[in-house]
C-alpha cells in the first residue's frame, strides 16, 4: 500500500472547530429526538393497546409506514415534500428532528407495545382485586416490569438514532458528518477524516451502551 | 352456625348467577349461594365445574350474564334477564372493597419487595401514609410467619412463602371476605402445610372465607360448610360431616371416590 497517511490533518483547529460545532448539532438533535421519540412511541403503544379502535388503526398505519421505509427517504420527503403539501415552511434542523423522531417513535412504539403486552393478565387481575384503577395498574405494576424487559431493545433504538443523525448531512444540517464531509472537500483526505469521524461516533455512542448495561444490572431483580 | 348474622346482612349473596363463555358454553347455571358472616365455605368439584369462575365473579374479575351478586348487602353485579347491568345504589365498587382474593399462582408483583407488595394498595388506593402502611405490613408479615423477609423480592422466596405474602397483601386492605382460588395447587407438597396453617388461623379469627381447594382434609377440619359443584351447578351443599360421610348425590359420591383414590 503506497498511500501516505497524514493524521496531522485530523489534529488541526480547522478540523476540530467545525467538529465541535457539529457535535453540538449531533448531540442536541439526538437528545431532542430521543425525548420526542419516546413520548411518541409510548403514546403510540398505548393508543394501539388501549385507545378507541380507529385511533389504534391510525397508529398502526403510522408505525408500519415508518418501519418499512428508509430513514433517509423519510428525511428527504419531510424536508422537500412536506412543506409543499402543507404550506408550512421549516428548516433542515426542524425537518431532521421531525423525521428522526417519527422514525424512532415507530420502532419504540412496537417495543413498548410488546413490553406492555408481555405483562400477563395475572398481574392485572391481582391489581384489580387490590382495588387499583387501570391507570394505577399501568403506573405501579405494568410499566415498571415492562420497562425492565424492553430496556435492551430501547438501547438499540437509541444507538441507531444517534448514528442516524449522520443522515442529516444530506440536507445540510451542520452535524459532524456534514462538517467532516466539508473538510474532506477542502483537504482531499477522506481516509483520515472519515476514520476520525468513525472514532468520534464510537466515543459518543459507546457510553450509551455502557450506561444501559449498568442500568440493566441495577434494575435486575434478585432471584429472577 | 346461623345463616344470617345479627344485622341480617349476608357476607356474600349470589342469586341465580348464569355465565357462559364465548360460543355459548355455559360455565355457571343458576348458581345461588348465600354465605353468612364468619362462615368458612369450601367449594369442591372437578376442574371445569365452575367453582373458580364463581369465585372470580364474586371478586369482580368476571362479569355475569344474568343474576345478582351482593357483598355485605352492597350489590356488586346485577344483570336482569335482558342483559342490562344495573349499578344502582352506588355499590358497584364499594362491595368489592370488602373482598380480598388469593390466586393459585400467587400473582405477586415481582419488581417489588414483600413489603412493597403489601403496602402498594393501602398507599395508593386508601391514601394511608407510607410509614403507617409499612408498620402494618411488617405486622402482617410476622402474622404469616415471615418476619425478617420484608426486603426480599418474590423471586427470592419459596412458593409457600410467596403465597403467604400474597395472603398478607390481601389482608392489608382489611377485607371482610377472603376468596382463595386453589391457593395450594401450585405448591410443592411439603410447602402446602405452611399456607394451610395461615388459612386455618384466619378462619379461627372469624374471617368469612370461600375456599376453592382439592385439600379435602382442610375442608373436613376447617370448613363450616362444603359445596359440591358439577357442570356449572351446585349439586350438594352441607356440613363437611354430611357431605363427606353421607353424600346424597351420585355425582358427589363419584367425585369423592376419585379424590380419595388418588
Amino acid at each position: 500500500m503506497n498511500y501516505k497517511w497524514d493524521w496531522g490533518i485530523v489534529f488541526t483547529s480547522d478540523t476540530f472547530n467545525p467538529l465541535l460545532i457539529g457535535l453540538e448539532f449531533t448531540l442536541g438533535v439526538s437528545v431532542i429526538c430521543l425525548v420526542l421519540g419516546n413520548i411518541l412511541g409510548l403514546a403510540a403503544a398505548m393508543g394501539r393497546l388501549y385507545a378507541w379502535k380507529p385511533l389504534g388503526i391510525l397508529v398502526y398505519v403510522y408505525v408500519d409506514f415508518f418501519r418499512t421505509t428508509p430513514a433517509l427517504v423519510q428525511l428527504i420527503w419531510i424536508f422537500y415534500v412536506l412543506p409543499i403539501v402543507t404550506g408550512i415552511d421549516f428548516g433542515p434542523v426542524e425537518a431532521g428532528i421531525i423525521a428522526l423522531s417519527l422514525n424512532a417513535g415507530a420502532f419504540l412504539a412496537e417495543i413498548y407495545r410488546g413490553g406492555l403486552q408481555s405483562i400477563g393478565a395475572a398481574q392485572r387481575e391481582a391489581s384489580h382485586v387490590l382495588g387499583l384503577s387501570r391507570i394505577q395498574t399501568l403506573r405501579y405494576v405494568v410499566f415498571p416490569q415492562a420497562f425492565r424487559r424492553v430496556l435492551p431493545a430501547i438501547t438499540n433504538v437509541l444507538i441507531s438514532l444517534l448514528k442516524d443523525t449522520s443522515l442529516l448531512s444530506v440536507i445540510a444540517v451542520s452535524e459532524i458528518t456534514y462538517q467532516i464531509t466539508n473538510r474532506v472537500a477542502a483537504t482531499y483526505r477522506p481516509l483520515e477524516l472519515y476514520t476520525a469521524l468513525a472514532v468520534v461516533y464510537f466515543v459518543i455512542t459507546y457510553p450509551i451502551s455502557l450506561g444501559a448495561g449498568a442500568l440493566e444490572r441495577r434494575l435486575r431483580l434478585p432471584g429472577m | 352456625m346461623t345463616a344470617v348474622s345479627e344485622t341480617g346482612v349476608l357476607a356474600v349473596q349470589a342469586t341465580q348467577v348464569c355465565k357462559s363463555y364465548r360460543r355459548g358454553v355455559p360455565v355457571l347455571t343458576d348458581v345461588s349461594l348465600d354465605v353468612a358472616p364468619d362462615q368458612v365455605l369450601v367449594l369442591i368439584g372437578a376442574s371445569g365445574s365452575g367453582k373458580s369462575t364463581m369465585l372470580r365473579c364474586i371478586a369482580g374479575l368476571e362479569t355475569i350474564d344474568s343474576g345478582r351478586i351482593s357483598v355485605l348487602g352492597q350489590v356488586v353485579q346485577d344483570v336482569g334477564a335482558s342483559g342490562h347491568t344495573s349499578r344502582s345504589s352506588g355499590g358497584f365498587r364499594k362491595g368489592y372493597r370488602e373482598v380480598g382474593m388469593v390466586f393459585q399462582q400467587f400473582n405477586l408483583f415481582p419488581h417489588m419487595t414483600a413489603l412493597e407488595n403489601i403496602t402498594l394498595s393501602p398507599r395508593v388506593t386508601r391514601a394511608i401514609p407510607t410509614l403507617d402502611a409499612r408498620k402494618s405490613a411488617i405486622e402482617l408479615l410476622a402474622s404469616v410467619g415471615l418476619a425478617g423477609h420484608e426486603t426480599k423480592y418474590p423471586g427470592e422466596l419459596s412458593g409457600g412463602q410467596q403465597q403467604r405474602v400474597a395472603i398478607a397483601r390481601a389482608l392489608a386492605l382489611k377485607p371482610k371476605v377472603m376468596l382463595f382460588d386453589e391457593v395450594t395447587s401450585a405448591l410443592d407438597p411439603e410447602l402446602v402445610g405452611e399456607v394451610l396453617i395461615v388459612m386455618r388461623r384466619l378462619a379461627e379469627g372469624g374471617m368469612t372465607m370461600i375456599v376453592v381447594t382439592h385439600e379435602m382434609a382442610f375442608a373436613r377440619e376447617v370448613a363450616d360448610r362444603v359445596v359440591y359443584m358439577d357442570a356449572g351447578r351446585i349439586v350438594e351443599d352441607g356440613t363437611p360431616e354430611e357431605l363427606f360421610t353421607r353424600p346424597t348425590h351420585q355425582r358427589t359420591q363419584a367425585f369423592l371416590r376419585r379424590i380419595e383414590s388418588r
